[in-house]
């Protein structure tokens, strides 16, 4: 086991623990802060697979913007830690079956994964540059354009949306 | 003469183009009754009139135009077995198409159907033609013509059919045109009732008619696969026949008549063997062949009221008299007749079928005359009349006189179409009293109607020199010369049963003559004084009653043949139908199932016979009904009888008792049992009742609650995923 | 670096998108610069845009099917035809909204502007031929449909409709989008041409992970196409949305995701054994055109009654997509069983030529049919009722006849039409899609779904039995007329009485056209 691996699991595990926080934790702001816990673990995992960029956007916007959002919303409504007591509601039943299940099979999907050690298969002078703003650019304005005007198009349609929504009642 | 002949053999129309523009003589009265049924109540009566009216003359006017160029020598129908003499048609290609099997829609007019064209039209339109008068205060008049020009649609298409299925729709149409005029005041339940007799006992007999095509498609399609050496016949062998055979049932269906016929020339070096192949598989072809036959019988004897089915005819005078002039008289009641003359290439092969129809229909014959007898109604007795004079239409068709029988269906078709407008003009004039005890004395107050009922009553009592002597002779002549092999003794009594029928039908008709225009008005009358009818109403009559002594031109030994190189004389319409029976006469030379008189006698002492009992029948119905018992009353040692008679011989009674009965019991065990425990609680509502209740409990998982949604997702992935794993697991 | 070409012919199939967004980013601008307060214009630039986009789209159709955009997207005539019959869906929900919105004094130029976006990302759901993309339009299409669900909100329905939605729907996404890199894992590719390329040796190599990527991606779908049992969000969502939207949600939203459902499948199912997806889609159409049969029935709420009855239709589009992945060559003798197939009876090439064409008839009558349904339902609606629960109850319609027979006629077509009585385009759509599927094995489910069909005949003949045999209320209070509600109205019967009578030039036209780029 290499150091990679060892830091593969540290991460991973961690990003579980803390995405199971943010369903448990009774105080919402416990639970929003294990978010920004996970979000901190994944950009890890994303280093690991040389995703500089992506691993730094991760942190900015989601561990940063987004989650001061959350805050801001949970300090407006003045929620309090007074959450519903655990019930075993038939759906709450039914949907930790469910869970379970998909996180079983799943697992035994990648279980049946063929294991051979991982390597690097494409040309060495890319794997320089692999990963960085310069390259993500490229690849997003060139291969990657319709997909990437498609975006453009969804961010409209969701501010759009989210300002008919916010509205008061019309 | 020679240039009245050219004139009559040379039409102005092609006789193609004639062919297919054949279809518009049906579509007209169709258009018309669409009209008149559609819009019929908005455009008023003048409209209806003049549109059904109309229809019907053009459609008379067409087929004037096409029996023209059938007569064309030039004329020929399209046929894969070479040209028929004298027809004209047209095939309008695939009707309908089910494995090999097909129908083609063809029509075509030849001589027979020719006739019946005209006869169908023209009565039509003269019965039309009353029927303004007549139903000039009934509000239902836009129903009425609209039905009425369904019918003449219908009937034309049942006589320009050129194969059994398309006949059959015309067959179909006819009988729910009846349903529907016999039924037309149906507020009242009686006359609804009456309807629907006719259409149950038609029922009946449509079930014969449609086992019958069945077992012949079976038949005609056995014979295609036979090896060509059983096909051959004079003329044509080997592979020839065979495959010309097969392409032209290919090409035109099993059913067409051009194929049975030449099915019908294949048949007599088959008959003694059995059939190979198909469903038929074990029968002789000859006892297939008279099962076919019986079962068209069947057929014909529920829309030609012919014992047993002959019950509904005359409840069916519960309609108005126009419908039973033309429908119960002069056109729909013949199809039996002409069904059988279309296919009697087929009848002559089986002698188990001719007595058997012989038999029938002497036998109805008598009986119909002999309940005539004592009927009060008029509408009644003339109900039975026609009753009984199918009756011996029957009787010549059984014994192979196939042309006579036609004759009387002419010569039927006008002097009865004049006695129903006459008594309807009778009803008309004295407030729809149809009793004929109860009218009398009306010689003078309606000349016109007595007239032209008298020469009527003259032309059915086969008085000479009236159309209907020359037909009705040519049958009984018929049963007494020809034999029907192996059936000597059997067909002597038919003969002799309808020589008796000839004599009571003096005696009836002259009885209702006697009792409703001769003597005293009755005290009973419910007017005063009758009226005579509107000129719109007599004149067909006197049209009618001028054609019944005119048709006897057809009877007329006046035609010179050479046949087989000696000159025989043959009445006008046996020489006019011997294209469409030629086939007929060559099986019955060939076959001998029929014994043919080999010299031809005079036919004058016969002639004389069936005059004196005319006569003497009529005299006694005089001296019974004028001297004995001029003031009504009966016979006080005849009551039994009369009873017996009056009471129609209980045979209503007897179906009522012996089929009725039973089928209506077994129907109410059904309905309890089956109907409404079995299908209706168990099979449909329990149905019903089950989905719903599922439907029911389905609903509940429908919470509202979206975590459980959600779950039921993630459960129903999850168990595709886990399912996938299993499939690859090994 | 790799600087991409573009000719006019890579931008043909989106220019109905282009449209169709130029026309909502002027609506969304005109509520900037408005200043008069009658807003009927505003309908009428949103349908106008729409009729300009089917045109187009239309137009495209006839093009020969190719891919374009770099491999991103497809113009073939499946996707066109969709991306037109779209429009037609928007341009009648536009109408049906201008009155409805009026009524309620809410007007605004927001919600044509979600709704042609709406209409943007169904056209381009149906175009996409690559992972990434095929969610980033399937997004758009939903964020669009989750503002306009909770668009109006009177009464607490609207609120927890647009959330439920929002919730399950990101949820189903998710599902979807993990499929995808469960696939990207084994192929290394995103885009379908170069998937179905790779899912050989991909499948030979880790079957397993193909098929968990393949079955969370089919749970996405399934979820947008609302089969049993991914329909639970269906008529909670339905019921709550206003009542154009909801029209636009069974037509438009559901006929997207299915031609986005059967491109992706067609990549997707090359290299596994073909039972397995025939199977599977032949269970989810037994599931849905039973379930939704069943669960419609006892329902009194008309609104309701046709979310459910939405869930059947999609049933039997289902069954379309199941006769597609029939298995081409069966032995002969095959048992008939509900999920077997018997052997075909035309060539493979006919089969899927006719259930390609049943199916886009299929998704065209219904979009006119349902539209109608539901416009006629909207027409109906009244304000006062919508805090209580009864605005769609079947009492809601009786004696209609009377008061407004031609809305009662109307209403009773589509009635007739949905449960697939002739002379309705419902009835032929049905006859096509039946007969194909029988063609192509399906006897069994074919079977099925024609008795399905025949319990749904009961629940819609009863709105009928209501309003022609019912005796009106007597407080019945008259429905509002606006004229383009009843342009809708009369546009969507012409066209399902006209194309029940003449389906001809249609069906010739997309029996002409109905290639589909991979197949």
């Amino acid at each position: 086991m290499n150091a990679e691996q060892v830091l593969f699991w540290l991460f991973s595990v961690c990003t579980l623990v803390a995405a199971s926080g943010v369903i448990f934790a009774r105080n919402p702001v416990a639970s929003a802060m294990s978010l920004v816990a996970t979000f901190f673990f994944l950009s890890g995992i994303y280093v690991l697979l040389w995703a500089h960029t992506i691993a730094a956007l991760q942190v900015l916007v989601y561990a940063g913007a987004i989650m001061v959002l959350f805050l801001f919303v949970i300090m407006l409504l003045s929620l309090t830690d007074s959450g519903p007591v655990l019930h075993f509601t038939p759906s709450r039943i039914a949907g930790g079956v469910a869970v379970i299940a998909l996180f079983v099979s799943l697992t035994a999907v990648f279980r049946k994964l063929p294991t051979a050690e991982l390597t690097w298969v494409g040309d060495a002078a890319k794997l320089k540059n692999f990963g960085t703003i310069q390259h993500l650019g490229e690849v997003m304005y060139t291969q990657w354009l319709f997909p990437f005007e498609a975006v453009s198009l969804l961010l409209l349609v969701a501010i759009l949306g989210a300002v008919v929504v916010a509205k008061p009642r019309i | 003469m020679e240039k009245l002949q050219l004139f009559f053999q040379t039409a102005p129309v092609d006789a193609t183009q004639a062919g297919h523009a054949l279809w518009l003589i049906i579509a007209l009265p169709l258009l018309g009754a669409l009209i008149s049924g559609v819009a019929g109540k908005v455009i008023g009566r003048a409209n209806v009139h003049l549109v059904t009216i109309g229809a019907v003359f053009g459609s008379f006017l067409l087929s004037l135009l096409v029996f023209w160029s059938v007569n064309d020598f030039r004329a020929s129908a399209p046929s894969p077995f070479g040209g028929i003499g004298y027809a004209v048609g047209a095939d309008f290609g695939t009707w309908f198409q089910a494995g090999t099997f097909r129908v083609n829609f063809g029509l075509v007019v030849d001589h027979l159907s020719g006739v019946m064209l005209l006869v169908i039209t023209g009565v039509g339109f003269l019965i039309h033609l009353y029927s303004a008068e007549y139903m000039s205060h009934d509000k239902g008049y836009w129903r009425f013509f609209a039905y009425l020009n369904l019918f003449i649609a219908a009937m034309l298409t049942l006589v320009l059919a050129d194969s059994l299925p398309l006949l059959f729709v015309g067959w179909e149409g006819v009988g729910m045109c009846s349903y529907l005029l016999i039924g037309f005041w149906y507020d009242d339940p009686q006359k609804a009732y009456a309807g629907r007799k006719a259409f149950i006992t038609n029922r009946i007999g449509d079930f014969g008619f449609l086992v019958a095509s069945f077992l012949m498609v079976l038949m005609v399609e056995s014979i295609v696969g036979l090896p060509a050496d059983k096909l051959n016949r004079a003329g044509i062998t080997g592979e020839q026949v065979s495959s010309r055979y097969g392409s032209a049932v290919a090409e035109k269906g099993p059913l067409a008549f051009s194929v049975l016929e030449e099915t019908a020339k294949a048949l007599p070096n088959l008959l003694d063997e059995k059939i190979v192949t198909g469903p038929l598989t074990g029968l002789t072809y000859e006892l297939a062949l008279t099962i076919i036959m019986l079962c068209f019988l069947l057929g014909a004897a529920g829309k030609s009221a012919q014992i047993p089915l002959y019950v509904w005819l005359p409840d069916a005078m519960a309609g108005p008299t126009p419908v039973s002039a033309l429908i119960h008289a002069a056109t729909m009641v013949t199809s039996g007749i002409y069904l059988f003359t279309r296919v009697s290439y087929l009848v002559v092969l089986s002698p188990v079928a001719m007595i058997t129809i012989a038999l029938i229909g002497a036998t109805t014959a008598l009986v119909a005359a002999l309940i005539a007898f004592t009927q009060k109604g008029i509408k009644k007795i003339l109900a039975y009349s026609t009753v009984s004079q199918l009756g011996l239409m029957f009787l010549g068709i059984g014994v192979g006189a196939f042309w006579a029988a036609f004759l009387h269906v002419v010569t039927h078709a006008f002097f009865k179409a004049c006695l129903f407008l006459a008594a309807g003009s009778v009803m008309h004039g004295n407030a729809d009293e149809e009793d004929v005890t109860k009218l009398g004395g009306l010689r003078k107050e309606m000349p016109v109607t007595w007239a032209t009922f008298l020469v009527s009553t003259m032309a059915i009592t086969g008085i000479v020199p009236l159309s209907g002597f020359f037909s009705k002779d040519a049958i009984l002549h018929a049963a007494h010369t020809q034999h029907i092999a192996g059936y000597h003794g059997l067909q002597t009594l038919a003969w002799v049963m309808g020589t008796l029928t000839a004599a009571c039908t003096a005696f009836y008709m002259m009885r209702a003559y006697f009792l409703t225009f001769e003597g005293e008005r009755s005290k009973d009358a419910k007017t005063p004084h009758a009226h005579e009818s509107a000129p719109l109403m007599t004149g067909p009559l006197v049209v009618l009653a001028v054609l019944a002594v005119v048709a006897l031109v057809h009877g007329l030994p006046i035609m010179h043949m050479q046949r087989g190189g000696e000159t025989v004389t043959q009445t006008l319409m046996e020489n006019f139908l011997d294209p469409v029976l030629r086939t007929t006469n060559d099986l019955v030379a060939q076959k001998q199932f029929l014994e043919l008189p080999h010299e031809h006698e005079s036919m004058v002492g016969p002639w004389i016979q069936a005059w004196i009992i005319a006569i003497v029948s009529g005299a006694l119905a005089f001296f019974i009904y004028r001297r004995f018992l001029p003031r009504g009353g009966s016979l006080q040692f005849l009551e039994p009888l009369r009873k017996f008679s009056f009471n129609k011989f209980y045979v209503d009674e007897v179906y009522d008792a012996l089929i009725i009965k039973p089928i209506t019991v077994l129907s109410r065990i059904l309905h309890k049992v089956v109907d409404a425990v079995l299908i209706d609680s168990v099979a449909v509502h329990g149905t019903a009742w089950l989905t719903a209740r599922t439907g029911a409990v389905l609903r509940y998982l429908q919470t509202g609650d979206a975590q459980m949604y959600a779950a039921v997702m993630a459960l129903a992935a999850s168990s595709g995923v886990v399912w996938a794993i299993f499939k690859v697991l090994p | 670096m790799i600087i991409p070409h573009f000719t006019l012919n890579d931008f043909l199939p989106v220019m109905p998108v282009g449209v169709l967004m130029a026309a909502a980013i002027v609506l969304m601008l005109s509520e900037v610069f408005l200043t008069s307060t009658t807003r009927t214009y505003q309908a009428i630039i949103a349908a106008l845009a729409s009729i300009v986009a089917g045109g187009i789209a239309v137009n495209n159709a006839f093009e020969p099917a190719r891919l374009v955009l770099q491999g991103y997207a497809v113009l073939d005539p499946f996707s066109s035809w969709t991306t037109a019959m779209v429009c037609l869906g928007t341009f009648l929900a536009v109408l049906l909204s201008a009155g409805f919105l009026k009524h309620r004094n809410a007007e605004r130029g927001e919600f044509y502007a979600l709704m042609l976006f709406a209409a943007a990302g169904m056209s381009l759901l149906s175009l996409s031929a690559e992972f990434i993309t095929l969610f980033i339009n399937l997004e758009v299409l939903s964020v669009a449909t989750y503002a306009l669900t909770a668009f109006l909100r009177r009464g607490p329905r609207p609120s927890e409709a647009g959330f439920k939605y929002f919730i399950l729907g990101a949820f189903a996404a998710a599902l979807l989008l993990y499929g995808a890199a469960l696939i990207y894992g084994a192929t290394g590719a995103t885009k379908l041409v170069e998937v179905s390329a790779a899912l050989p040796a991909a499948f030979a190599k880790s079957p397993a992970l193909v098929y968990a990527g393949l079955g969370l991606v089919l749970a996405g779908f399934a979820f947008k196409v609302a089969a049993v049992p991914f329909h639970m969000w269906t008529p909670d969502v339905y019921e709550g949305a206003p009542t154009p939207v909801t029209a636009l949600m069974s037509a438009g939203v559901k006929a997207a995701a299915f031609v986005a459902m059967v491109r992706t499948f067609l990549f997707l199912v090359k290299g596994i054994d073909p039972v397995i997806p025939f199977t599977v889609f032949s269970l989810l159409a037994l599931l849905t055109m039973v379930g939704g049969n069943l669960l419609a029935l006892p329902q009194r709420n008309v609104k309701r009654m046709l979310a459910y009855s939405s869930i059947a239709h999609a049933g039997y589009m289902l069954l379309g997509v199941a006769a597609l992945f029939a298995p081409k060559l069966v032995e002969a003798g095959a048992k008939v069983g509900v999920l077997t197939a018997t052997p075909l009876t035309g060539t493979a090439q006919d089969v899927s030529v006719a259930v390609y064409k049943g199916l886009l008839f299929y998704i065209l009558g219904y979009t006119v049919t349902s539209l109608g349904a539901f416009g006629t339902i909207s027409a109906l609606e009244r304000r006062e009722d919508e805090t209580r629960g009864n605005t769609w109850d079947l009492e809601r319609f009786a004696g209609l006849a009377q008061r407004k027979p031609g809305w009662a006629a109307a209403m009773a077509l589509f009635m007739l039409s949905l449960g697939g009585v002739p002379p309705t385009v419902g009835f032929l759509g049905k006859l096509f899609l039946f007969s194909a599927a029988v063609d192509a094995g399906l006897l069994g489910l074919a079977i099925v779904g024609v008795l399905s069909s025949v319990i749904g005949v009961y629940f819609y003949l009863r709105v009928v039995v209501y309003m022609f045999m019912r005796p009106a209320p007597i407080d019945a209070p008259a429905p509002f007329r606006h004229w383009t509600t009843e342009l809708a109205l009369v546009t969507s019967a012409v066209l399902v009485v006209g194309l029940g009578i003449l389906p001809g030039t249609i069906t010739e036209w997309f029996s002409r056209v109905g290639m589909v780029f991979g197949h």
